[in-house]
């Protein structure tokens, strides 16, 4: 047996290339030929200009050279950049004690870190308004009517909000694989202190840095409407100009141009993020230790790291927490249910909330748990499987290719979906396929991170000792791997569950979903209602994540 | 043995997932798969927020006079709505298009999108509503946009364009983005019908200090100014009636300057291809019918068109800008994008 033997791509051999070859179809039919359809579509659609490709030709020509497109350029990888460098700042020592201590509340609070990830836009900011805002709490509460968020900070503070959880929750489940034995080793062996940090720790913590690191770069690369409600104008974004173009102005041969630009940009971050990913490929192990509580802590890192979960706990609860006081105060400005009792009584408000939602409240619940549930768990099984088949893989190019989703406009896929397939597929499942790709990136990249994490050595090393197959799975891979699929799966249902624009957009306004209701409860001006919806959301969501972290929070608690 | 051939009863449990939720999405896919319309329906495609009461109306409308079925295809907003109806051009589905607005009258007519259709009450509408001369779109409710105010933040607001950029209201005005909202579009026209195209820019850049943000949507920024962010807003001339109507307060009220606002007007009109071209004709002219017209103030929150339908209380405290501005639509189209990115050039 040769331990140095490489574990090479896919090899599974036939039965993995056929998994591959599947895979590459479902996206041609369900991705690539959809976006094709609208562009082409687009193309044909000569009703504004000249039309055909020369409209695209022209429109590619004007806008490449245009000096506002570098401006947008600039500012769009700038704020993405220090965004995704704060969150993962911000994260570090969070993942750090998530990995190592327990503490009371650590389970609801790892579970409360996932909540802004998955609120809808307009709650973000009505939740951070209230709280940072010029009539919010921190200014009501000084006296003043400081202008904290309504500039490029702001732009960035609701960026790290959104965005910081996912960064500790990927650097923590490998830090918690790593840290024990090696640290262990290398103290016995007489190195201690910050050297076994920069020597051992943070090598092994690369990958999970850099793979949390521009994901969240490439989500606030996207970013639109937190951009927009605190940056005016001044700051735009690739998504901002792909809007204007395809509603605003109706040119959709330049739609398609700022699409495709920023299909590219997405494309060259990702191709450079795997390429960097592979070769920083860690061998850690995961224990499964128990950890020891806080308070046995040394007094200095203790109190650093207290005093870092009080600011985290206020950053991040004092928003939501000033969004659900306002779902619980009525109109008279007392503390109550009204809201909730107009939202679920038929008859008690004075306008019909069913007919604004066109559903029911409990069939919302139904309808968004049967949804997620189902493009989620396709979501998962798919990323597991191809993460499985291409472990040991280093190819750049299967890795980039399945992250393209990410760079892709999601109205366009929806839009495309709808044109190419409605004849043949229900709306349900063109919305369960759409949602695919929202998680699809994000999700394979969380499994296929903890794969290659998992050393081939431990495994080897087993097969040495005689360890049957079975039990090789079983006692060895399984428990090390279960957080991550787990973690994974916790995002393959909170994105499609937080998903509003497939939903909207192939729904063709018959499938209500939590967003969807949220959306329309505002868009009837009834922000009240529309907070307590969220409320009831942000509660099944809350439910969801803690049932998954009860399982895949890393680390045992000690008795 | 290799590291792979240890992973394969974990593959078999995720392929079994795979399996069994293909196997459910089919299953539900087939119980409720929908019966498409018949030959002699008709299908009219509008926008998410079109009242589910306004519909039923129409449904019932056609099922008990024509024994016909009428079915709502809804897409996310105007520009949704718009761009189906171009992407979609030719395939012969929809028969009627209910809720595109003047934004849009100039593409759609460029792009030979409707056929024409003169209704008989259409004699009863205003001659200043109809905004399609050549008779292919035909108006059916419309708003004007104009600033909002919080009353208990502003209890002395500005009544003229001037006053707005008096200093005390520094940082106090959540306005909305042209490139991506149709009130602040219809805003920035305002402004040019106001100024003139050599005068605006001169006033966004005097009205800069006191605007304390401009928002993507019309909905991010109205949320601002309900939760006291700003005491004003731009929204529509109706706004203030839901809060009357359904919060019984008269908090937030209609902030009009030198009596005008910008003319919002929502047309609907026959596809060039229905393939059920009388059906839709009998849908417009229900909905022009006295009948459907009342029912527009509650249900839609915008005007009717026709003026001799009765408005019902909440609306007839409002104040109303006495002039109701709108550009044609041939000189928007011709220059709006110039208008807007000089204005984005100032803005930024």
């Amino acid at each position: 047996m040769n331990h140095h033997a490489p574990v090479r791509a896919a090899s599974g051999g036939a039965d993995g290339r056929v998994l591959l070859v599947g895979l590459a179809g479902f996206f041609l039919l369900f991705m690539v030929a959809p976006v094709a359809t609208v562009f082409i579509r687009a193309a044909g659609h000569d009703a504004v200009g000249a039309g055909g490709l020369d409209a695209f030709w022209s429109a590619l020509t004007s806008i490449v050279t245009a000096p506002r497109t570098r401006s947008v350029i600039t500012f769009t990888v700038g704020q993405a950049s220090l965004s995704a460098a704060l969150a993962v700042a911000v994260a570090l020592p969070g993942a750090y004690l998530m990995a190592h201590y327990t503490f009371p509340g650590r389970r609801i609070i790892y579970s409360l870190s996932l909540l802004p990830f998955v609120l809808p836009t307009i709650i973000v900011v009505v939740a951070m308004i209230g709280f940072y805002g010029k009539n919010g709490l921190i200014n009501r509460l000084l006296g003043t009517d400081f202008n904290l968020v309504y500039n490029f900070r702001g732009i960035v503070l609701a960026h790290v909000f959104y965005n910081f959880s996912l960064a500790i929750r990927i650097i923590s489940t490998a830090w918690s694989g790593i840290d024990r034995r090696y640290r262990e080793s290398a103290e016995i062996l007489g190195d201690r202190g910050p050297g076994v940090f920069f020597r051992v720790t943070l090598p092994l913590l690369i990958p999970s840095i850099l793979s949390s690191f521009i994901l969240v770069f490439i989500y606030c690369f996207l970013s639109f409407g937190v951009v927009l409600v605190f940056g005016g104008v001044r700051f735009s974004t690739f998504e901002v100009a792909i809007y204007r173009e395809m509603f605003i102005n109706l040119d959709l041969p330049a739609a398609s141009v700022f699409a495709l630009l920023q299909m590219a940009f997405s494309g060259l971050f990702i191709l450079v993020s795997t390429g960097s990913l592979h070769r920083a490929r860690a061998g850690a192990v995961d224990t499964g230790q128990s950890l020891p509580p806080l308070r046995s802590a040394r007094p200095l890192p203790r109190a650093l790291l207290v005093l870092y979960t009080v600011t985290m706990l206020v950053f991040v609860l004092g928003p939501l927490t000033t969004m659900v006081v306002r779902a619980f105060t009525g109109s008279s400005g007392a503390l109550g249910l009204e809201n909730f009792r107009q939202l679920l009584v038929p008859g008690a408000a004075e306008r019909n909330v069913h007919s604004i939602l066109r559903s029911s409240v409990p069939g919302v619940v139904l309808r968004s748990i049967g949804l997620a549930t189902a493009s989620g768990t396709l979501t998962f099984a798919v990323a597991g499987l191809t993460a499985l088949r291409l472990r040991g893989s280093r190819s750049t190019w299967i890795d980039g290719a399945l992250q393209i989703p990410m760079g892709v406009s999601l109205v366009t896929v929806g839009l495309g979906l709808r044109l190419l397939w409605q004849d043949v597929l229900p709306p349900v499942i063109l919305i369960v396929l759409g949602q695919f790709f929202v998680a699809f990136p994000l999700v394979f990249r969380i499994v296929r991170t903890g794969v290659e994490e998992l050393s081939e050595r431990i495994v080897n090393a087993a097969e040495i000792l005689g360890a049957g197959r079975r039990r090789i799975l079983m006692d060895i891979e399984l428990p090390l791997l279960r957080r991550t699929f787990l973690n994974a799966y916790a995002y393959a249902l909170a994105l499609p569950f937080a998903d509003l624009t497939v939903a909207m957009t192939v729904g063709r306004g018959r499938v209500a979903t939590f967003p969807v209701a949220i959306y329309r409860l505002i868009g009837f001006r009834s922000f009240d209602l529309a907070l307590a919806l969220a409320v009831l959301y942000i509660a099944f969501c809350l439910v969801l994540f803690l049932v998954i972290d009860r399982t895949s929070l890393p680390g045992k608690d000690t008795p | 043995m290799s590291v792979i051939d240890s992973v394969r009863p974990l593959r078999r449990i995720l392929f079994a997932a795979l399996i069994v939720t293909i196997a459910v999405g089919v299953a539900g896919a087939a119980g409720q798969s929908e019966s498409s319309p018949d030959g002699d329906g008709v299908v009219i495609y509008t926008y998410d927020a079109f009242p589910e009461s306004l519909e039923t109306l129409i449904v019932d409308h056609m099922a008990n006079e024509y024994g016909v079925t009428a079915t709502m295809e809804r897409f996310q907003d105007t520009g949704g709505l718009y761009n189906e109806l171009a992407l979609t051009r030719g395939d012969g589905v929809a028969d009627l298009a209910i809720g595109l607005d003047n934004t849009y009258v100039g593409k759609a007519l460029e792009a030979e999108l409707f056929q024409t259709y003169r209704p008989a009450a259409l004699d009863a509408v205003p001659e200043n509503l109809r905004l399609d001369p050549s008779g292919h779109l035909i108006p059916f409710d419309y708003g004007n946009v104009v600033l909002n105010y919080d009353s208990e933040a502003l209890p002395d607001p500005p009544t003229t364009w001037q006053e707005l950029l008096d200093p005390s209201l520094r940082e106090s005005i959540v306005l909305m983005n042209p490139a991506t909202s149709s009130p602040g579009r219809n805003f920035l026209l305002l402004t040019i019908a106001q100024f003139g195209e050599d005068g605006y820019l001169d006033y966004w850049e005097q009205l800069k200090p006191n605007i304390l943000t401009i928002t993507a949507g019309w909905s991010e920024g109205y949320g601002l100014y309900t939760q006291g962010e700003a005491p004003i807003v731009l929204s529509y001339e109706t706004s203030p009636a839901y809060h009357i109507a359904y919060e019984d307060t008269t908090r937030y009220q209609n902030l009009i300057l030198d009596g005008s606002g910008y003319a919002q007007i929502e047309v609907m009109g026959i596809l060039a291809d229905a393939p059920n071209a009388e059906n839709a004709r009998r849908v417009v002219d229900f909905v022009l019918s006295p009948e459907f017209q009342q029912e527009i103030a509650l249900g839609q929150f915008m005007y009717p068109v026709r003026e001799d339908v009765e408005l019902p209380d909440a609306f007839t405290q409002l104040d109303r800008p006495s002039e109701s501005v709108f550009l044609d639509t041939d000189r928007v189209d011709s220059n709006f994008e110039r208008w807007l990115s000089d204005w984005e050039a100032l803005m930024q």
